[in-house]
């Protein structure tokens, strides 16, 4: 059946990510939807917009997955965000809120009553085969933002490719958390590790969600 | 005993396996595929590339997006390309970082007046993101004179770009 998983990455400059996006299992109930975010959106490359409301994303679901369009009704559906820190909320370098998270805005709009939103707080790491989870980087600031070499009058160091140098964008072992949402509300949380599911096992429960 | 070698062996197997799996190298979704690394910004800024541009914009999502300003007005200028225009209001707003009602907060009115024209200059040219939030602004009346019409048909501009979207 087509449209489980929906990548709004691009394939040729996100191979990468793709690949191993479109390889992530989902069922008649869940819907994936593997793209570039942030705090405040998700990248939909594919039709050139960023989706910042739930009217948007509702049409760009209705637009690219069957299972969504061709849906009952929303309840029992389950979306899976594979978007960077889209489940964490807006915050300033020193970690002040600014702002609720896009997924719990998504969750609490109209088009998504009584939808589980799943999302990391972290970012979302893949190698070119899987899913890895969601996971800090080695260096950054209290809200999620990189940590960049600069130089003496603070401006950001570029390298010969024009693209800012960090003080250490790996992966750290510092897990995330995939974070469920329904009806704008933080109804439960799972370690960074934790595979996303609708219908998570006894033994993730036990051994993955967060107490 | 054998039995019990076996099973130890398999174990160790499985374990090596798995650690190699992970020791595969990483990306975050905000981070570019290096693979074909090439000079982003002169591709972009000499030659117009905008896949390069792209890239680079993606890569400074996560950073002070501010430190983007002098690529992407130097690719809106010289190149006329639709996304950079909205990037140049992206880095003057710091938009990433802020709330959309308080994006014009911390600018003066020389940087309002750039960061207005560029988002035009964006939405003359089709991005679809300028036009929804140009709406927006003309809708509320707060940060620019209240005109419903053109509200209006800047929507239906994007959704004529985007294809049958009615919201």
């Amino acid at each position: 059946m087509e449209g489980l998983e929906v990548v709004l990455v691009n394939s040729e400059k996100d191979p990468v990510i793709h690949n191993s996006g479109s390889k992530i299992k989902d069922n008649n109930k869940m819907v994936t939807v593997v793209a570039h975010g942030n705090p405040k959106l998700i990248v939909d490359d594919k039709n050139g917009r960023n989706i910042t409301t739930g009217k948007a994303m509702d049409n760009m679901l209705t637009k690219e997955s069957d299972v969504w369009k061709n849906r009952e009704s929303n309840e029992g559906m389950t979306i899976v965000l594979y978007a960077c820190r889209v489940g964490c909320d807006l915050s300033d370098k020193d970690g002040k809120f600014i702002d609720e998270s896009l997924a719990q805005k998504l969750s609490s709009s109209e088009e998504f009553k009584g939808v589980e939103i799943i999302a990391p707080d972290e970012r979302t790491w893949f190698n070119s085969e899987n899913v890895l989870g969601t996971y800090q980087a080695s260096k950054q600031h209290s809200n999620g933002n990189y940590k960049y070499k600069r130089d003496a009058d603070g401006k950001i160091i570029r390298d010969k490719d024009g693209k800012p140098i960090r003080k250490d964008g790996s992966r750290s072992d510092k897990t995330g958390n995939w974070k469920v949402f329904k009806n704008g509300e933080e109804t439960k949380s799972y370690q960074g590790d934790w595979k996303p599911s609708n219908t998570p096992s006894w033994w993730e429960n036990l051994t993955k969600k967060n107490k | 005993m054998k039995n019990l070698y076996l099973v130890i062996l398999l174990f160790n197997f499985l374990l090596l396996t798995n650690c190699n799996k992970n020791q595969k190298k990483s990306i975050s979704t905000n981070q570019i595929d290096s693979s074909n690394s090439a000079d982003l910004v002169n591709l972009a800024i000499n030659y117009g590339d905008t896949d390069a541009y792209d890239k680079l914009s993606i890569e400074y999502m996560d950073s002070p997006y501010s430190d983007f300003l002098e690529i992407s007005r130097q690719m809106a200028n010289k190149h006329e390309y639709k996304a950079a225009y909205m990037d140049v209001f992206y880095c003057l707003t710091n938009y990433y970082q802020n709330k959309d009602e308080n994006l014009f907060k911390e600018l003066d009115n020389n940087q309002k007046n750039m960061a207005i024209k560029y988002l035009e200059l964006a939405a003359k040219k089709g991005e679809v993101n300028s036009l929804e939030l140009l709406s927006k602004f003309y809708a509320e009346g707060k940060d620019l004179t209240r005109n419903i019409e053109l509200s209006k048909n800047l929507l239906k501009k994007r959704d004529s770009i985007l294809g049958n979207v009615s919201n």
